[in-house]
């Protein structure tokens, strides 16, 4: 071995050394990452135009001659719980 | 969130109102022209606030602040009716009342707004979405906990859903990590992103809104990054790892196990992509999230970089209540 490798050689036991402490793996990571995306039925109100400003809504209502629906929760209810 | 599966509902909402959603805890504290509006109108209704209570619910009113129904219920037909309802008595205003263009909205600059109740989404802040769900493990690998299959029938079948909160990052952070990581060593996190994930992200907030941990509680936390040999297309990819263990004095409530995950940086942009999943054994209720399944149970969060031009993805995190704390969490 080189010294000029040696850098090289350092990184791949770093890595491996590293990669040893995961206790998931590939496939579980992929699965938990499936599992927790929402579906459409999870989301159906995603496919509204939420304003998440009142006072943008209020104006955008005054424009367009609309009523305001307002949603209001402790915790917001779009992205919080 | 069931309510809004209902077509119907989404397409009155889509075509006949204007939509919008907020966090009551700010909107009832306010002292500024949107807080003033927003209690005018729910005194309006039952939610008068009493001692600076909630005033939570669904609301419909005119651009001008005229209450036009008030709905606390989940019940999609109780919606549906009060929507309705609601356009009925739009409808019978008067034409100058409720055409387009009639009502005068003033101004109001985010200078004459109240900053200790006001939080938005800054230019130098990576909003990450944080998906929180309830698992079983299943053989070598997981699914979903399904209460009818495997729970006890008395249990209440709350937690289902996949929970939604945003973490936010500091691009000065993401720099601080990519600066560390030349180093080729498994670096530490910046402890203050670190702390900010474990005590406001991993949470169980499956069934409402969560204690969030404590200094103190945090018994293990060693979030590190590494650089992986680049790849064949010039990403820059860190990988992410380290075990969590969080525990309550009384041992009551709990949550251990391991984060995994990638931070990429694309060939010739600056634009992080995180991908984490924090996977491990959760126990315990909090005050406001009864309901949890016995004994310790698996609990994910799974963490990916939101698409910041969408409105819903620019939603503060829950945390963030208290602003100093949420970016300083780890003093």
């Amino acid at each position: 071995m080189t010294f000029r490798s040696a850098p090289l050689v350092v990184l791949i036991l770093v890595v491996v050394s590293f990669s040893t402490q995961a206790e998931i793996t590939k496939v579980q990571f992929e699965q938990i990452s499936r599992l927790c995306q929402p579906s459409d039925s999870d989301e159906g109100w995603r496919g509204i135009e939420w304003e998440i400003d009142l006072w943008a809504a209020r104006e955008r209502a005054a424009r367009e001659g609309k009523p305001v629906f307002l949603w209001e929760m402790d915790g917001h209810p779009l992205g919080c719980t | 969130m069931f309510v809004f599966s209902r077509p119907d509902i989404r397409r009155i909402l889509r075509e006949r109102f204007i939509v919008a959603a907020a966090d009551d805890w700010y909107q009832r504290r306010r002292d500024d022209d949107v807080g003033r509006f927003f209690r005018a109108v729910a005194d309006q209704g039952p939610r008068k606030g009493r001692n600076g209570s909630t005033r939570q619910g669904r609301y419909v009113f005119t651009a001008s602040g005229k209450l036009l129904g008030y709905n606390n219920n989940r019940d999609p037909d109780r919606i549906m009716k009060m929507l309705e309802e609601s356009l009925e008595l739009f409808k019978d205003l008067p034409v100058d009342e409720r055409r387009a263009g009639a009502t005068k909205v003033p101004q109001s600059t985010p200078s004459a707004q109240d900053s200790r109740y006001r939080r938005v989404l800054q230019p130098d802040t990576i909003p990450v979405k944080a998906f929180t769900r309830a698992l079983v493990k299943n053989g070598e690998g997981y699914d979903l906990w399904d209460p009818l299959k495997t729970g006890p029938k008395n249990l209440r079948q709350t937690g289902l859903n996949i929970a939604v909160d945003h973490l936010w990052i500091r691009q000065s952070e993401v720099e601080e990590i990519l600066q560390l990581s030349k180093t080729l060593k498994a670096s530490a996190l910046p402890r203050d992103l670190s702390m900010r994930i474990a005590r406001y992200h991993l949470v169980d907030n499956t069934r409402g809104e969560p204690p969030h941990w404590r200094p103190d509680e945090v018994r293990v936390l060693d979030l590190r990054s590494i650089a992986s040999i680049p790849n064949a297309s010039g990403e820059q990819v860190l990988r992410i790892h380290g075990p969590f263990h969080f525990e309550t004095k009384d041992k009551q409530r709990g949550y251990r196990g391991e984060i995994n995950g990638t931070l990429t940086i694309e060939k010739g942009t600056n634009q992080p992509l995180l991908h984490m999943v924090a996977v491990g054994n959760h126990w315990g209720n909090g005050p406001y999230t009864p309901g949890a399944r016995p004994g310790t149970t698996p609990l994910a969060v799974v963490f990916a970089v939101a698409d910041r031009s969408q409105t819903m993805d620019q939603i503060p995190p829950q945390g963030i209540r208290w602003e100093n704390g949420y970016w300083n969490a780890a003093n």
